[in-house]
């Protein structure tokens, strides 16, 4: 899931300033913590109190979209309301921003909300941890499921570094386990410390997928082009 | 074959009463309790908190007091003494003496007016421990069950000089009657349980510590009361000399206890609330020094252990070893005087206190005697009631009689609590529950209410004689009503609690067919219920009553503000309105029981546990992983100090349960899968050996999956030198005869336990390893009569009877305490063990031929069962219960019971009363055959649910999430497992859910009311959120006690803060209100387990960001509030009143 935090309400407040009437929306798609129809009312009371501190009277909506990274979904949800509302605030991570601002080209969506990563939640310390770095080349397989491109803070292909102390890493005060230490424990356990002890070379950035554009489905428009070209 | 009685009867209503009356009366026995005092509660109401947890005492004993009170199948007699009985078991006749109160309790309000009235102002208060007084005509204290006037007619005047009778002139609902006299009712009862209690020793009778001449030295009871909130001094330590704030507090144990001149035993539970006392009393004021002087800290059950390291590592508790000879006293500042050495350093030291507290003896209550003779049982050397051996607990000398609590044994209140149920299941053995047609009451048909019909409210003003009526203008409030939206009808009554008024409202439902009905009167928590009853039988749904606090909440808090109380009335009677015109109706909840139970351990706990459901004529499978029944019975000899042969006793057990064709018995079998909840359960059950898988269908689970002794690998050369073994290993040499007379024997105590340091062991301490190493001193000198034995040790905790063998065992073996661990060496084949012994502060060396350790009891691997039935496990491993003071037995989760060491470590005994309470609970819905739950319950909308599980974050019952085996993931609440606390609804960001009967619409206009009232002007206007359970209770303890603060809040009732979103808040602030208020349950005493904690986390993400938005933070508030703090309650609020005045002003 995309974790994201929420903007500072002064932020979020001058954003929205040279508005009377604003449109806020929420998002009940993979955004943790998640930030539905409640956040999004809570937001709305927060702005009107804020407006009214400032001698303004700001007049706002909360709705919920199931998803807002996708076009069809934001577009039959937000449409009704779109003539009504000066400027609309999302709570969605960044691409629900752009998606609604793609979606709605007549009105500006704001960002409620800064993305921070794909992460997960890990229940039993209550936070979120940053897992895969979406990289596009994944060497997971190699390192016993722990990612040391998302887990590593110098993001090496080979580890640890000099700067593991105890199994802590230097980074963040040694408060954080160097993940190298921790693929070498599990690969340790399932006795494949060939896995560990293998050079990988240094990470091909070609692969990076910035700005990523993929089609969902095979184009088979030059079909037989790509056949010609193959004989 | 003959028809078993259905009744039994409980003697004393203290909290094992209590207990033990509640679980038959849920059994459906038709239950009988008798109580000597005017109120029922007993020891508990004096206490201010409980160990370990810190819990208010009265908070989480009220709600019980009060249950027990309106339980349909227990009949409660107060003042009341058994006289006589005859008969045997199943069919004993009873004679009680119900003594006279001169009041009638069917009409007495406890308005108090005569209280008021009483010239006889002087009395010492026996609730107060004599430290405060009370009047002739009195009710013993605020949360009394019943809250009923009693008349002391030993210092009435009338009745002891024939003058005054004002109070009968006083009280406007007639409710006193000199003329009333003592009454003899009969009953006949199948088993009786016995739960008097205890009395404390005169402290007086050791004259060295001067109780009774030095005014500033206290009893332990009488300090108690002084740290309540509700006590005489309000909570604050005043020392009775000069009413000065005691600055320096000193603790004494063992004051007459472990004392042959006065009691040889060991009271049990004083080191432990000598250690809370410390702990409050450096909470209340942090710069009040207290020091404890104690022989040996006994801690005796869970988690007391990490109590005591944290009261001296967090709190500054000073602990010094060695008991003070004597205290003297000052002249003129009356401070107190003790010389006390310091066993540490060996040094005498002479320290000065403000306040002495003695930790007096528990002794058998007086009348003990008197009572075993009337009811034919026998009582032990120490006087309490005795039990046929050392592992039997609940059963005495006669058939059909149980006993259960202090009386028996002294007992904390966790084991109390444990053993009342296990003696409710024994008393239940000779009874017949009654039928459900016994049980049921007829009911008229409920009236249909479509979702379309229009509100038609009535309104009920009630003038509680004077109480409302003199501050107040009722008419008025009347005639307000009137004009409100939706109310069709609006009168007052002199008292509406009156059985005249409930005729009357049922009359006017009937007559102007009214859908919903409002009184605005006392306080919910008392006389809901009462309401609720009437209309549903004028055909109305329950839930369509609301209930406005106009005196508690109202009037007796602003007795001088006739005006102001009046418009305050008046909002709260439209917010109530307001409420009442969204009520729905609600229906119980009902789920069957699948009438099979699964027990999950074979040891003697989870036999036991067996045998008593069984033998009420329920299917039990048991599932135990090793090959045989008995669990660690078949690895000890000799139980307890009475020598009762281990394997005899396991046999007979066996012999015994082998009888139950009942009792599907599957050994080398685990759990692998279970799925469901309370009332059925699917299990899967695999056999090791043969592989096989078997399913069965269950209604309700006990989990006795026991520990064992642990074995410190390479810890002191164990595991590499035979000589070094644990005490276990020990005891089997022992009793096979392998040791040779002669021998130097070295016991080493606590090894691997009350550990600090992860790596060293355990924290917790095991609480058998002391008897169990002083039965081995015995025993091995009765047979090795020229063995040399040493034990080495830092404190020895002994139950109490087994004090006079530790005594026994002292002469036979050299003690030795230390205070560093000692060392064990192997030089040239000799084992040399080196000590420092503090008492002579020498460094001492052992040439050893055997050692033996004590090593902690541990739980068995229990992990995954814990994930599979979502039950918690506590820090140590062991599984964690639903409330660690008054829920021993329970897991919160309902449908799973728990027992034996698997709970924490405790003796044989102990695992058979708790398997048998397990087993009680356990019973309940079996009898019953359904489970049922007030439908306070929260509701998903599939359609809105996004399935993001953080209502399952916060449910702490395991009643809401996610249904992983259901096509459509959306969140579902079990309605059988949720307790109404609300949190959810107020977590969920998809407002998927309803809280029923506190629904947002519900609440929402509560709060725009709250803030509206257009005939004043009073500034600040202020909406408080109060939970039910203890700041609403503050704000009625407050009430009772007419402690005055401003009418400026608005109070509204939720069930718990976690309830509270932040949405209501800001809606508040929007809406104009200048401040918001939410008042909860300490942290820890949560009526829900943590939901405060979500309110507090709530709270601080608001208060952050209020100030961003322009509204000071100061403006908002989140105290917690306990039900005994009235006092603090009226000080909060008059201090945010004048905060939040002075900022909107500014």
């Amino acid at each position: 899931m995309i974790i994201t935090e929420q903007k500072d309400i002064n932020e979020i407040y001058e954003l929205i300033k040279p508005y009377n009437k604003i449109l806020i929306t929420g998002c009940d798609g993979c955004c943790q913590p998640p930030r539905s129809i409640n956040e999004a009312k809570v937001l709305g009371q927060l702005l009107e109190l804020k407006a009214r501190n400032e001698g303004k009277d700001l007049k706002w909506k909360a709705i919920t979209i199931l998803r807002q990274c996708d076009d069809r979904i934001v577009a039959t949800t937000c449409r009704p309301y779109v003539e009504d509302f000066e400027a609309i605030i999302t709570m969605a991570c960044g691409l629900g921003v752009v998606m609604m601002n793609n979606v709605l080209p007549k009105i500006l969506t704001y960002p409620a909300q800064n993305s921070m990563y794909g992460g997960v939640q890990d229940n039993s310390q209550n936070r979120y941890i940053e897992y895969c770095e979406t990289c596009g080349d994944c060497i997971i397989g190699e390192t016993g499921g722990i990612c040391p491109r998302a887990g590593c803070a110098k993001h090496l292909s080979n580890g640890p570094c000099g700067g593991m102390v105890q199994g802590m890493c230097e980074v963040g005060g040694y408060t954080i386990p160097c993940a190298w230490v921790r693929i070498w424990q599990r690969l340790k356990e399932f006795d494949r410390l060939d896995l560990f002890t293998k050079y990988r070379g240094p990470r091909d950035f070609r692969t990076s997928t910035s700005p990523g554009y993929k089609h969902i489905y095979k184009d088979y428009s030059n079909i037989e082009e790509e056949k010609e070209e193959s004989k | 074959m003959t028809v078993k009685l259905s009744s039994i009867l409980v003697i004393g209503a203290g909290i094992s009463g209590i207990e033990a009356a509640l679980t038959l009366g849920e059994q459906g026995y038709k239950v009988i309790l008798v109580e000597k005092l005017p109120s029922i509660g007993g020891r508990m109401t004096q206490l201010d908190k409980t160990f370990p947890t810190m819990d208010c005492s009265i908070c989480i004993l009220a709600p019980k007091m009060v249950e027990v009170s309106r339980h349909p199948n227990v009949e409660l007699l107060t003042y009341s003494e058994v006289q006589d009985i005859s008969g045997k078991a199943g069919d004993f006749k009873v004679k009680i003496l119900k003594k006279s109160r001169y009041v009638d309790i069917e009409v007495c309000t406890g308005c108090e007016a005569c209280v008021k009235k009483c010239p006889m102002k002087k009395i010492k208060s026996e609730f107060n421990e004599e430290i405060g007084n009370r009047t002739a005509v009195y009710i013993p204290f605020p949360q009394a069950v019943p809250r009923k006037a009693v008349i002391d007619k030993e210092t009435c005047l009338f009745l002891t000089k024939n003058a005054c009778r004002l109070c009968e002139k006083e009280c406007d609902a007639n409710a006193i009657h000199f003329d009333m006299e003592d009454e003899i009712v009969e009953y006949n009862v199948a088993s009786i349980i016995v739960a008097t209690g205890i009395d404390l020793l005169d402290p007086g009778v050791i004259t060295r510590y001067h109780y009774g001449d030095y005014s500033n030295v206290i009893t332990a009871m009488q300090f108690e009361r002084l740290l309540s909130a509700s006590g005489p001094t309000m909570g604050e330590i005043l020392r009775p000399s000069d009413n000065k704030h005691a600055q320096n507090i000193a603790l004494i144990a063992c004051v007459g206890s472990r004392n042959k001149s006065y009691r040889p035993y060991c009271s049990k539970f004083c080191c432990m609330y000598m250690i809370k006392e410390g702990v409050v009393t450096r909470e209340h004021s942090p710069d009040t020094d207290v020091t404890i002087f104690f022989n040996d800290t006994r801690v005796i059950g869970k988690n007391q252990e990490e109590f005591v390291v944290r009261a001296k590592e967090d709190y500054g508790v000073k602990y010094y070893r060695g008991l003070p000879g004597v205290v003297s006293e000052e002249h003129e500042s009356n401070d107190l005087i003790i010389s006390h050495e310091d066993l540490d350093t060996g040094k005498v030291l002479t320290d000065k206190f403000d306040l002495v507290v003695l930790a007096n003896a528990v002794v058998a209550r007086k009348d003990c005697g008197e009572l075993a003779d009337i009811l034919g049982i026998e009582i032990n050397e120490f006087g309490f009631f005795k039990t046929p051996s050392s592992i039997e607990d609940l059963r005495s000398t006669r058939e059909g009689i149980y006993v259960t609590g202090s009386c028996q044994s002294p007992d904390d209140i966790a084991n109390s609590v444990a053993k009342a149920s296990g003696a409710a299941v024994l008393a239940g053995s000779h009874a017949e529950p009654l039928s459900e047609e016994e049980q049921k009451v007829e009911l008229p048909k409920l009236k249909i209410l479509s979702e379309r019909e229009k509100p038609r409210i009535g309104v009920f003003v009630c003038h509680c004689g004077l109480n409302i009526g003199r501050y107040v203008d009722v008419p008025a409030l009347v005639e307000y009503a009137r004009t409100l939206p939706d109310v069709a009808f609006a009168m007052d009554n002199k008292y509406s609690c009156s059985s005249l008024t409930q005729d009357i409202i049922k009359e006017k439902i009937e007559e102007l067919n009214l859908n919903r009905v409002v009184v605005a009167a006392c306080t919910p928590r008392t006389h809901e219920t009462l309401f609720q009853k009437t209309i549903r039988e004028a055909g109305l749904n329950e839930y369509l009553f609301n209930f406005v606090s106009i005196r508690e909440l109202d009037t007796w808090v602003h007795m001088n503000e006739h005006d102001k109380a009046t418009d305050k009335a008046k909002d709260l009677i439209r917010m109530g309105v307001a409420r009442a015109k969204f009520l729905k109706q609600e229906a119980k909840i009902k789920g069957e029981v699948v009438r099979e139970a699964m027990i999950i351990g074979g040891g003697i706990a989870g036999m036991s546990a067996a045998m008593e459901i069984a033998n009420k004529g329920f299917k039990v499978h048991l599932v135990e992983k090793e090959d045989k029944l008995g669990g660690q019975l078949n690895l000890i000899s000799k139980i307890n100090f009475d020598k009762i042969d281990s394997k005899e006793f396991l046999e007979n057990q066996i012999a015994r349960y082998k009888e139950f064709d009942n009792i599907s018995t599957h050994i080398s079998s685990e759990v692998v899968d279970i799925k469901g909840s309370i009332g059925n359960f699917d299990v899967k059950i695999k056999n090791n050996t043969q592989g096989k898988e078997t399913k069965i269908n269950v209604g309700v689970i006990v989990l006795a999956t026991g520990a064992n002794e642990f074995k410190p690998k390479n810890w002191y050369y164990y595991g590499q030198d035979s000589r070094i073994m644990t005490h276990q290993e020990f005891s089997k040499k022992l009793h096979t005869n392998e040791l040779i007379d002669g021998e130097t024997i070295v016991f080493i105590q606590c090894i691997g336990q009350r550990q600090t340091d992860s790596n060293k062991g355990v924290s917790y301490c095991s609480l058998i390893c002391c008897s169990e190493s002083i039965k081995n001193t015995i025993y091995t000198k009765e047979k090795y009569p020229n063995s040399k034995l040493y034990t080495l040790y830092r404190d020895i905790r002994v139950g109490t009877e087994e004090e006079q063998y530790y005594w026994k065992a002292r002469e036979m073996a050299i003690y030795i305490r230390f205070n560093k661990y000692p060392e064990v060496d192997i030089t040239n084949g000799k084992v040399d063990v080196k000590v420092k012994d503090i008492l002579s502060q020498e460094n001492l060396k052992i040439i050893a031929d055997k050692v033996v350790l004590s090593t902690p009891l541990y739980p068995y691997e229990n992990r995954q069962l814990a994930e599979l039935l979502k039950v918690p496990r506590d820090q140590n491993g062991f599984f964690l219960e639903a409330h660690i003071k008054l829920r021993p037995v329970d897991f919160a989760t309902d449908g799973i019971y728990l027992a034996g060491t698997a709970h924490g470590p405790k003796s044989i005994a102990q695992s058979i009363s708790q398997a048998r309470g397990a087993a009680a609970h356990a019973l309940i819905p079996l009898i019953a055959g359904i489970v049922e739950n007030e439908p306070l319950i929260s509701i998903v909308d599939p359609a809105l649910c996004i399935a993001c599980q953080k209502c399952y974050e916060v449910c702490n019952f395991g009643a809401i999430g996610v249904n992983f085996d259901n096509d459509i993931l959306v969140s579902e609440s079990n309605p059988l497992l949720c307790k109404g606390c609300g949190d959810c609804a107020a977590a969920c960001p998809a407002e998927a859910i309803t809280m029923s009967h506190f629904a947002d619409d519900q609440l929402t206009p509560m709060i725009s009311e709250a803030l509206k009232g257009d005939f004043i002007d009073e500034r600040p206007r202020i909406v408080a959120f109060l939970c039910n359970w203890c700041s609403y209770a503050g704000a009625d303890t407050c009430g009772v006690s007419r402690f005055q603060y401003p009418t400026n809040i608005r109070p509204i009732r939720v069930m718990c803060t976690g309830r509270i979103p932040k949405r209501f808040i800001l809606q508040a602030f929007i809406e104009g209100a200048d401040g918001v208020f939410i008042g909860g349950c300490h942290i820890g005493d949560c009526h829900y387990l943590k939901g405060n904690y979500d309110a507090l986390y709530r709270y601080e993400e608001l208060n952050e960001i209020l100030e961003k938005v322009g509204i000071n933070p100061e403006r908002f508030r989140l105290e917690w509030i306990s039900a005994s703090e009235g006092k603090r309650f009226a000080e909060v609020i008059t201090d945010f009143v004048e905060k939040v005045k002075e900022i909107v002003s500014t």
